[in-house]
Formats: structure tokens, sequence, C-alpha cells
């Protein structure tokens, strides 16, 4: 983050001297850049965007007692790449500074898969526990969730093309959370059971389950984004813009839960969940139309 | 004592000070208006405003130059960041301007482009190259009235430092590599240079030491390539604020030039000056319209000026494509030819003269062309007195005939030699046969086969004029060309 931030001023301190003009080789001086910005021809843009996130999930997981391979350290990350659209209102106050705001519909879409040992438990012909081992297994997950974001920006005119945006978003919950698991036995004799009272009978070597909770929070972020325009004709552009998104609220609160996976031939551990968030590295296309006042 | 010095030095200034109105124009804006230029017939006035924090190119239209409203120029001349300070050749038809970061390719910063006019509109637009251009700041054009020299600011090495005004000619290999003027540059900076249509009274504006403050205007003229020391304009144009882009109107005591001073609508704005402290030499504008002799049409053709005097040409121009007009600026004093040529139309020519006059005006020179397949024209070959041997001032038209042939393969011409009353009847017919046989062996000579042309001497028979005076006679004494029809 502090990278990015870094790039940011170099970039609008490189970019915000005086831009030269047809009159001047040294352009306007600065003194005169505000004062001469005319209200009367203030220009504002209204349009559309179109993008893809590349989400980047991750908690700190801690086992106490700790507990080796677990399939469940998977979790520890994720990533994934899912879509979003909305409308966009862009306003220069002067010829370097501005306004934006965005409302969008974001989806948020990340897994992982991993492998680790889990407890097997192996049965006879006649139904009874043959042998206990660890065998391995592995364990994916896909979350998907989405938000309405709105986002408040700070604009910052480098050129007249090339910009950049500096402010909150804010993420209001639109879904609930879905989160798709599967577990895969990769030992040819240990087996899941769908029904755990009816272990023998119902063994299978993948186990999918799908998992409905409420996305609860609303959370908060800073977001930094660099853009182009291409103006198609004198009012109407294309912008593609980069944009990261560094939340400040995490996902969710801390969370502790019994890891009892291999509770029979190791122990069950206490796993908890910390610092569970989610960055957004996102890349759009915007078409805008600017809506300019007359002379 | 030093009080009586001070009361003195201001009563001084004061006495100096010229009773010059300064008034605003009626399109200025919140934004930076600047550079003015007013092309011919007073019709139009183009200028550079701000809008939105960039520059771009408006032109506004009167007949009385009341300038209202602006409308921007499209979007082939306004697709840089920075789009403005125009030149314009008389006839209209030929813009140089300067653009930063404009669609079409440049050498780097600001650089100068030329543009048609195209049915109406500026189009193909076309950097003016590397013998203009460099990979620093280049505006600010101004160009003579015949087209043919061209002045802008720099801030490129090699000047006295900061912008320097530079000048560049036009030859037929294109323009030749821009030189300094070293005694109008200093080591500030010296932008928006000026030339008038009488291609001798220069301006610019310059932030040197010892002016008003700021940015003010000077005046210097140049002839012959040589300049004058430039003056600083003094009050009021000059002020302690900045002044640029000093425009002289032509054949009138008003000039436009641009100021921040105080008072304005904020930033720069356009200012009319009169009278202009800065006169011109009279210029006679010549404006005309070309016509299709048979339709009506108004026709896009090639205007050629030249000084029968020098054999200089001074100016080669399109009449508009819409309405046919052309106009072109002469210096008074000389004696002229003017043809027009256009594709499948034959040429046209003639001679005109130009009193000297301190006044100025406009002389209306309207063209009609005969499309190829009938008609004839007047030629302009130049014999000495009772000669037939052709003078070199003729050769232009000679050539003109040869290309207009060779363009034309199937055509055949006769040309038709004629004489005025004065002399024997038979010794008249003699010589215009012999004017005739003149004009076609230089045909000949130049690749065009003799079967093509045919000769008459008609001597005195058919004159064009039947009063005896010299104006007339000089009328009759002539060669023409005539098509012959195919069939």
């Amino acid at each position: 983050m502090k990278a990015y931030l870094l790039l940011f001023f170099l970039l609008l301190f490189y970019f915000s001297s005086a831009q030269e003009d047809v009159l001047r080789p040294k352009g306007k001086p600065q003194s005169e850049l505000t004062n001469t910005y005319s209200k009367d021809a203030s220009k504002f843009s209204i349009g559309f965007e179109v993008g893809g996130n590349y989400n980047m999930f991750s908690q700190d997981l801690t086992w106490n007692p700790p507990l080796e391979n677990s399939i469940f350290a998977v979790t520890e990350s994720g990533s994934g790449i899912s879509p979003y659209f909305g409308v966009f209102f862009d306003m220069d106050f002067t010829q370097i500074f501005g306004f934006h705001a965005k409302l969008q519909y974001n989806t948020i879409s990340y897994g992982n898969s991993g492998e680790g040992f889990v407890d097997c438990t192996t049965f006879d012909e006649f139904g009874f526990i043959s042998d206990i081992r660890l065998a391995n297994s592995e364990f994916e997950y896909q979350e998907n969730y989405s938000y309405l974001n709105l986002e408040l920006y700070a604009k910052i005119n480098f050129t007249n093309e090339f910009f950049a945006l500096f402010g909150p978003t804010i993420y209001i919950p639109a879904s609930d959370v879905e989160s798709e698991i599967t577990q895969r036995s990769l030992d040819s004799e240990c087996f899941f059971f769908e029904d755990p009272n009816d272990p023998a009978n119902t063994q299978v070597s993948e186990l999918n389950t799908t998992i409905t909770d409420d996305l609860e929070y609303t959370r908060i972020g800073l977001g930094l984004t660099l853009g182009y325009k291409f103006y198609i004709n004198e009012n109407v552009y294309l912008a593609p813009q980069l944009h990261y998104h560094y939340m400040l609220t995490a996902l969710n609160e801390n969370t502790t839960i019994v890891d009892d996976t291999q509770a029979l031939n190791v122990y069950s551990s206490q796993l908890t969940a910390e610092n569970i968030t989610a960055n957004h590295l996102r890349l759009s296309v915007a078409l805008g139309f600017d809506i300019m006042g007359g002379m | 004592m030093k009080k009586l010095i001070l009361l003195f030095i201001i009563a001084a200034l004061s006495t100096n000070a010229q009773n010059i109105e300064i008034v605003p124009l009626e399109t200025n804006s919140a934004g930076d208006d600047f550079a003015p230029f007013l092309t011919r017939n007073k019709s139009e006035l183009y200028i550079t405003a701000e809008k939105s924090g960039r520059q771009y190119l408006f032109v506004s239209k009167s007949g009385d130059m009341n300038w209202q409203s602006l409308s921007q120029l499209g979007r082939d001349v306004n697709s840089g960041t920075q789009n403005g300070s125009v030149a314009i050749t008389p006839d209209g038809q030929y813009m140089v301007f300067a653009a930063y970061e404009h669609d079409e390719d440049g050498f780097g910063r600001t650089d100068l482009y030329s543009a048609r006019k195209v049915d109406g509109e500026w189009t193909d637009i076309e950097n003016l190259g590397v013998a203009i251009n460099s990979p620093y700041w280049d505006s600010n054009p101004t160009i003579t009235s015949d087209g043919r020299t061209l002045y802008f600011s720099s801030d490129r090495p090699g000047g006295k430092g900061n912008a320097d005004i530079y000048v560049s000619t036009r030859t037929r290999e294109g323009w030749t590599k821009a030189k300094p003027i070293a005694i109008l540059n200093s080591p500030e900076d010296d932008l928006t240079p000026h030339i008038a249509y009488d291609n001798e009274t220069f301006t610019f504006a310059s932030n040197r030491a010892g002016g008003e403050g700021g940015f003010d205007i000077y005046f210097s003229r140049v002839k012959n390539g040589v300049y004058e020391q430039p003056q600083n304009a003094g009050s009021p144009i000059n002020t302690s604020a900045n002044e640029y882009s000093y425009f002289i109107i032509t054949n009138s005591d008003q000039a436009y030039f641009s100021s921040d001073r105080t008072g304005g609508k904020g930033a720069l704005d356009i200012y009319q000056a009169t009278p202009n402290p800065h006169e011109p030499n009279a210029i006679v504008n010549v404006i005309g319209t070309v016509t299709d002799e048979l339709s009506g049409d108004m026709l896009g053709a090639d205007v050629i000026i030249t000084n029968l005097n020098t054999g200089e040409e001074i100016g080669v121009m399109r009449s508009d494509d819409e309405d046919g007009e052309y106009n072109v600026v002469l210096i008074p004093g000389d004696e002229y030819s003017l043809t027009a040529e256009r594709e499948g139309y034959l040429f046209h020519s003639e001679r005109f003269s130009i009193e000297n006059t301190e006044e100025g005006y406009d002389i209306r020179k309207d063209i009609k062309l005969t499309p190829i397949g009938s008609g004839r024209t007047n030629l302009l070959v130049f014999f000495d007195f009772d000669k037939f041997t052709l003078q070199d001032i003729s050769i232009p038209e000679l050539q003109r005939i040869v290309r207009f042939m060779n363009k034309n393969p199937d055509l055949s011409i006769s040309l038709e030699g004629h004489t005025d009353d004065r002399g024997d009847d038979a010794y008249n017919k003699n010589l215009s046969q012999q004017r005739a046989n003149s004009v076609k062996e230089y045909l000949v000579e130049n690749g065009i086969d003799d079967t093509r042309i045919k000769t008459v001497g008609y001597g005195e028979s058919k004159p064009l004029m039947n009063e005896q005076t010299e104006e007339a006679r000089a009328m009759n004494r002539r060669v023409e060309m005539v098509i012959i029809p195919a069939n």
C-alpha cells in the first residue's frame, strides 16, 4: 500500500506543474491556474463502467495446540476473478482537481485448494472399524458474494487524459455468502461419509457441500485508481482504469472453531481465524459522456 | 528641486502617452482569449480560447466586424490537448496553427501544422516538418500575404535564450530551415510575431527588460530581409500586465491585441485599439470569384499572380471550392498578370496595373472559365514593339499552354494573332501571323505535335474594342488561343 501511495504522489508532483500551451512555452503561471478556471465552462461527465476484480482473500490461522497438515490451512488465502458493473459521475472543479463517484454492483469470488491429512476410518465387511489412520485428502473451497459499492474519490488530472482517483469506498452487502466446499480423498482406501450415522453405507470419495451464510458487515476501504481517457469524439471517451482497493475493515469478525479433522489420530485443536480480509485489484473500462457548459 | 524634477518627468510621460481607444471584444470569456486573426474581407475572426483548461480554435463570422458568437472549429484541427494561434493566407484556403499533443504526429511538444479548407471545413492536417518544427516548443505562427515567409516562436537552443522568433521561406522544395532573427530577439521570451499584409510591418511580444512590465508589444519593420531595431509600443497599448498577439487590420486604423490587464473578463482578453499607432503600408486587395462561364457554377481553381515588372510569381492560391472566391494582397505601383487554371477548363489570363495609393482599396476581378471543348482565351504573351520575337516574360504563359496541351492530348488549338489599328493592313496581318507562328514554334520546340496547332493572323480586322484610345489599342494587340472542336 505504501508503494502505491508513493507512486501516486510522485506522479502528482510530476504532472501538476503548468502544462505548456500554444501561447507560452512554459504554460500559464501557477498563480493563474485556479483563478482563471472558468465556471461557465466547467465540465462534468456521466457514464458506465464494467470491469473485473482480482480478489485477494487472506486470514491469519492459529491452531492451539499446533496441528500440522490440517486441511483447513488452505483457507489462509484465496484468490479469484469476478465481474462488476456500474455507473459513475465525474466533475472537474479546476484544470487539475475534481470529484468522482461510482455506484457499482460488485461481485466477489475467490477460492483455493490444497492437501492435508484427515482421520481415515476403514471398515471390514461386517461394518466394524478395522483401522484408523491419517489419509491424504484435498480440500477445495470457493466463496461468492456481492456488494453494492459506493465509491467517492478526489480526482487529479495529470493531463487532460491521464487521471488518478483516491478516496473511500463503501461496500454494502448485497447478497449472502455462498461457500462451496469440496473434499476429495486421495487415498483409495479412505472415503468420506455422506451420512455420519450410516458411515459404512454412505462412503464417497468426494464430498461437496454448499453453505450459505449472512454477509453481515458493511466494509470501508480505500481506493486508488489510475485511468486514461481515449476520446472517441469531442464529448465521448473510453477510459481504461486500474484500481486497487485496500479494505480498512475486516470481512468478518475473528472466528474460532474446533478443528477435529485429525482428532482420532492426533487431537482436536482450537482453530482461530483473525484479520479476515479481502482486497481487490480491478481492471475496468468506462464509457464516459462529457457534458460541458457553454462559453 | 527634486520635487520639481519628478513633476516634470510625470508631465513628460503624460504628454507622450498616445490617445488610443482600447475596447474589449464582446466575444471575451472568463478564460484566456488571445491570438486574434482577421481574414480576407474582414468577415471572419479566428481566436484561441481556453475552455475547461484546454485551448481551442474558434471562429466568429460577421459582415460588419461586430463579433458576437463563436463556433469551435472541428476535431481535425482541435484534436490536440492545446490548439490555437492561427495564421491564414489571404485567399482563406491555407492555415498554419500550433498544437500540443495533436492527433497528427509531431516532433515533440508543441508543433506547427497546416490545414486546408475543403468544402468549407478545415481539414487535411499536416505537420510542417523538420525544417520548421523541432523537439522543442514551436508556436505562434504568422505568414506573409504571399504565403512565402513564415515567422514563429520557438524555445529551441540556438537563439538568444528562452523563446525566440524564427523565420523560414517557402521554396519549390518546401520550407527552408528556420533561423532566428537576431536583431528582434532577446535573452528573455520573444513571442507572438505578426507580419501585416504589406509584408513589412512587424509586431511581437517580449518580456525583456525596459518595458512597461510583463510582456509588452514591440514594433519593427522588415524590408528586403533587413529588420529595424524593435521599439516598445508604449502606453496605452502596453501596461504593467501582459500584452500579446498584436494583429494589424489591413487598410484600417485599427488593431487587435490580447492583454490580461485589469478590467477585463478575467485572464487574457482581446482588445481593439483605435487608432493603431504602427500603421502598415497601404495594400490593394484583389478579390473576385471564379465561375463556370456556361453554367455559372462557382469553381475552385488555381489562381496565380505574377509581378510583370520583376517576373516574380507573387502568389499561387486556390479559389474557394464553395463560393469560388479568391483574394490576394498586392503592393501598389506595379503591373501584374493574373491566371486561373482548373482541370477540364481553358485557363484564363489577363494583365492589370495597380497605381500607387496611400489609402489602400479593393479591386474586383471576377474570372469566368470556359469548359474545354470550345472557347477561347487571351494569352499573356509579349513582344517588342513592331517585332514578333517573344519576350522572356512570356515564358510562364507559354509553359502554361504546354502543360495544358499535354494534359489534354486530344485537343487541337488555333493561335490567332491580332494587332491594333495603327499601320498598314497587310503589314499588320503579316505581323500578327508571325507572332502567332512564334508562339507555335515555342510550343513545338517544347514537344507539342505541330499538327495540333493552327495559326492565323487577323491583323486589325477583329478588334475587341473600336475606340482609338491607348487602352483600347492595348486590348486589341493580342494572341488568342482558340479550342478547335473535335468534330
